[in-house]
Order: structure tokens, then sequence, then C-alpha cells
């Protein structure tokens, strides 16, 4: 039984904002699809100077080779036992609309989580753009990652190795897009397109 | 490490900051607006099915009485997405499609005989085009082709989320049987564009980065990988692993033809390594041998094996650019693959064998 010690706020808007500000498109989403789109809004964030230790929870790669968080899933099934989200029988998630935004629009009130939330709603918007297959793989791509998926092991995500190559991927697309470009959805999706890019370039190891 | 001119070509079509260049915060607000709908649309019909061009135009300064798509016809008024899906499918052969996204969340949709002029509509609008597999965004002068992601991908906004590996394989099939994909391309000798009758040296591991590839694209929920073939003893090519549902699937990759040999002892002549029906049987046995060993020692709770057969096989072959006729070029088209013993039938946890047949260049057929 989940006790409200154990919920992590940050991790319980990110479940709400991700399901109730998902395009339409990308809705109902698998319980695995909310954890990439969370995982990415976390890298976006890190993008836009947020510390990976204020993000409030922390994510790892599953055995089978899935960004999750533990605190993530927990925060969610809060809000699918609560009856804000509906999940079918094979666990396709869509939002009970009108409810999620009163909750949200509540939660807002308790936390500065405005900037989260952008950052949320552009790795949702990713989607639009790329095929949500083709992100995963493309965020999968760190070296450290690579081989615990090959050896079917479990890892923390957004360790400091890891985080340094994102910066420079960020730095070289922010440098090459140019100081005019404000929003953060179109850097975000040249960035996940570079790195589909050099998948295709590379031999597949 | 990025690849610059990768990161600059990306940028130079960088159709998000295009939109927001010419319309400013009401193109930006349009273009994922535009993205949502096209997705939905192809949700509906896909790109594949069209049997002409689709336009979905989002204009800056039009109101749901006065659509700028009537400057070309008398547009018909719909509400939902379904209603457009089912326009499109009986749109004439040949037709260029019109939908027009309203501010009141209702379309417009016109279908013409003839082509309108996408450069001019653009100065005032945001528009998508698609048309025989391209996808292009066009904003005032920008006019960006959109890079596809995979080349299985009629467009990179109709990407099918399939849940079932027999499902994936049989989307990739189509793909297959004419080399459309990038990656498998580099499997003949000549390339895709020539006759498609030899395979090159030891073509398996293309063949199976080109699955791999395109069922980590399709695939919901799963991750795909390779396996490294260390000796005979594990001789499976890709894992699949869905998440938290402890089922895999191991995929053994075997192909049937004629490659190059590559001699240790370079001669004039080519040689060549052919395989038939009796490399797919091999193919078999060794998959239920390693399923045997996998259930001892994997956590995996249901795996199963699937054998894919690449047919690239051809009657009274000869070399590379030696053309046939096209009764002995396409003889193994619809040929069946018998299995003696049939693990499908005797086991389980063995899928029914997959053959993709690869199609030769028929313009490059011998007359006879």
């Amino acid at each position: 039984m989940t006790s409200p010690a154990d919920i992590v706020p940050e991790a319980y808007f990110d479940a709400a904002a991700i399901m109730v500000d998902a395009p339409a498109s990308i809705v109902p989403m698998t319980v695995i699809e909310a954890h990439l789109y969370a995982y990415l809004g976390c890298i976006l964030g890190l993008f836009k100077g947020q510390a990976i230790g204020d993000w409030g929870y922390a994510f790892a790669v599953t055995s089978e080779g899935f960004p999750f968080s533990v605190q993530f899933e927990t925060a969610r099934s809060v809000i699918v036992a609560r009856g804000l989200i509906n999940e079918d029988g094979q666990g396709m998630m869509s939002a009970r609309r009108d409810e999620l935004v009163a909750e949200i629009d509540s939660l807002l009130t308790l936390g500065s989580w405005a900037d989260r939330r952008l950052w949320l709603h552009a790795a949702t918007q990713c989607a639009l753009a790329l095929p949500v297959g083709s992100i995963r793989n493309a965020i999968g791509q760190t070296p450290g990652l690579g081989a615990s998926v090959r050896l079917g092991q479990r890892r923390h995500l957004l360790q400091t190795d890891d985080v340094e190559l994102l910066y420079e991927e960020y730095g070289i697309v922010s440098s090459v897009l140019g100081a005019d470009v404000k929003d953060l959805l179109s850097p975000a999706v040249i960035w996940l397109s570079a790195r589909i890019l050099r998948m295709e370039d590379a031999p597949v190891v | 490490m990025f690849n610059l001119e990768n990161v600059q070509a990306l940028v130079r079509m960088a159709y998000l900051p295009h939109a927001s260049d010419a319309f400013g915060e009401q193109g930006t607000r349009a273009i994922t607006a535009l993205l949502d709908a096209v997705k939905l649309i192809y949700q509906r019909y896909p790109p594949e099915s069209l049997r002409g061009t689709l336009t979905v135009v989002v204009g800056m300064n039009t109101t749901p009485a006065t659509p700028m798509i009537a400057a070309w016809g008398g547009p018909t008024t719909f509400q939902r997405y379904e209603e457009l899906g089912n326009a499109l499918a009986v749109a004439a052969v040949g037709a260029h499609c019109l939908i027009e996204l309203m501010q009141d969340g209702t379309f417009r949709f016109l279908q013409l005989e003839t082509d309108i002029d996408l450069q001019a509509a653009a100065a005032d609008a945001l528009i998508y085009r698609y048309n025989d597999g391209v996808d292009r965004i066009l904003a005032k002068h920008h006019d960006d082709y959109v890079q596809k992601v995979s080349p299985i991908l009629a467009s990179n906004f109709a990407n099918a989320t399939l849940s079932s590996l027999k499902e994936a394989l049989s989307h990739y099939s189509k793909f297959a049987l004419e080399t459309k994909c990038r990656i498998l391309a580099d499997v003949w000798e000549g390339g895709a564009d020539g006759p498609r009758l030899v395979l090159v040296n030891r073509p398996e591991s293309i063949m199976r980065d080109s699955l791999i590839q395109a069922l980590q694209l399709v695939l919901r929920d799963a991750n795909v990988r390779p396996e490294h073939n260390t000796d005979e003893t594990k001789p499976v090519d890709v894992r699949v692993e869905w998440f938290a549902s402890g089922a895999a699937a191991l995929i053994e990759v075997k192909w049937l033809g004629r490659s190059t040999a590559r001699s240790r002892n370079p001669t004039t002549q080519p040689t060549y390594t052919d395989y038939g029906p009796p490399r797919a049987q091999e193919g078999a046995s060794q998959l239920a041998d390693y399923l045997d060993r996998e259930v001892r020692h994997s956590s995996s709770t249901m795996t199963r094996g699937y054998l894919v057969v690449f047919d690239a096989r051809r009657r009274n072959v000869q070399g590379a650019a030696d053309p046939l006729v096209e009764a002995d070029a396409m003889h193994f088209a619809n040929d069946v693959l018998l299995y003696c013993p049939d693990y499908a039938q005797s086991r389980d946890d063995f899928a029914p064998p997959v053959r993709f047949f690869l199609n030769p260049r028929k313009s490059h057929f011998a007359t006879a």
C-alpha cells in the first residue's frame, strides 16, 4: 500500500502533466512511453540549466533497456488509482481531462513547477516530429547505457559522463541553430534527429 | 560526437524554427497543431494508401466563414477525423486532396484535379504536403523537405506502432520485397538499383541490421538488440524483449541464394556461395537447439523463437551482371519452404518461419 509520504511531489506532478498536456495524436500512451517522456523532459530541463539533482527523482535503465523511474511509477499508479487516468486492459492510458486539469491547477498553487511543465510538454511534442520508437532509441544511445543493455544490467541514468556528453551535443546543436531560436522544441527535435542520424551512420552494436 | 555536417543539414531544413521565423508566435503554435492534425489524419488513413497528393494547411488570416482553400473550389465541412479518413479513402486516383484546419476545430476538405501553387499559398499559410513518400513543410519562403528517420516509414508522421512481432515482420516484408530499406540496399552486388541477382559477401549482418532498425521503430514497448554470435552454440542474431512482461523473442536470420565469396587466393574468376532450402532447415535446427538451452539459462518466462529467411534465390543465376529472363529471376517468388522436422508444428515456443522474398529489378530482365 502506498502512503502519501511515499509519493515524490515532482513525480506526481510530472505524471499528471504528461497526460494532460500530451498532443492528441500520441494518446492513449503506454506506461513505458510516459516514463520515456518524463526522462526526456528531465534531459530538456538539463539543457535549460536545471540541475539533475533538483529534478526530484532519479531514472534508471531496466534490464530490458527502458528508461524507468520507481518514484514516477509510484506516483503514476496513485493517479490511476484515484481515477484521474484511465488505463485499459492493454495498459494504454488516457486522461480524464477535466479532473486532471483541476488537479494540475491545484498542484501549481503548491510548487514552482511551471518550467518543468514546459519541458515535459516539449518532450511529448517531440513525438509529433519523430516516431516514439526512434526517440526511445535515440535517447538510449549513450556509451554506458549501450553496454548495460547488452549485458542485461540495470544502471542509473544521467551519470556524470552521460551529462557531459549531453551538454556537448546540445552545445553543437545550439551553436548551429543560432541565438535567435528561443523555443525548446526546435533544438530538442534537431538533437534527437542528429542522434538518429548518427545511429544510421554507425554499425548496429 | 555529432557529425557537424549532419547537424547543419538538419538546421537548414528545420521546419519548426522556420514556422516561427515566418509567422512569429502564431507560426510556433500553428506548426504543432499542424503536425498533430497530420498524425491524427494518418491514424485514420495511412499515407501509403493515398492515390494522389495530400496538402494540409493552416491559414494565418482565415476564419471558419472564410477558409483559405475556398479560393480553389467549394470545400466540404467535416467535424471529425474519421470523416476526413473516409473522404481520403474514396478520393480519385491522382487527386490532389486539400484539408484546412479551422480555428473552431472543424475541417474544410477539397479534392482537385490540378495541383495548387504551394509556394504562393505558403505566403499566408503553414502548409504540409505529402507526395509519393516525401514530406514537405512550407512557411512563406521556407520550403523544407523532411528527412526520413527510416525508409520503412512512408512518412515521419505516420508510424505504425505494433504490439506483435508477427505483425512487425509482416510490415517489414513489404519493404524487404523491393529492398526499400537503406541499410538493406547494401546487400546486393551492384546495389539496390542494380539487377539484384547476387548478394554481397557475407550479407547476413546487413540483413540483421536492417531488420533490427525496422523492429526498433515499429514495435511498441519492446527493446530490440543484436546478439553476438560467438560460436556455433549461440547462433541467434536478434533478441527482442518486451517491457515488464517477461516475454522475449529470439530471431535467427538466414539467407538463400547466391553470394559473392571472398577467396583466400584472389583470382580473376569470381567465386560464389550458394545456399538452398537446407540452409533454412539448418537455421531452424540451430534455433530449436538454442531455445532448449535458453530455457535453462534465461530469466525470461516466455521466450519464442523466430526463423527469418531472406530469400534471394534465382534460377540459372550466373554473375551479378548477367541478366536473367523473368521466368528464371522470379522462379522462387512464391515458393514455400518445407521443414522437416517442422518445429513450428511440434513445439509451442517456435513460431512459423518467415520468408522474405527479395525481388530482382524488373527493368534488368533479359528478353527471352
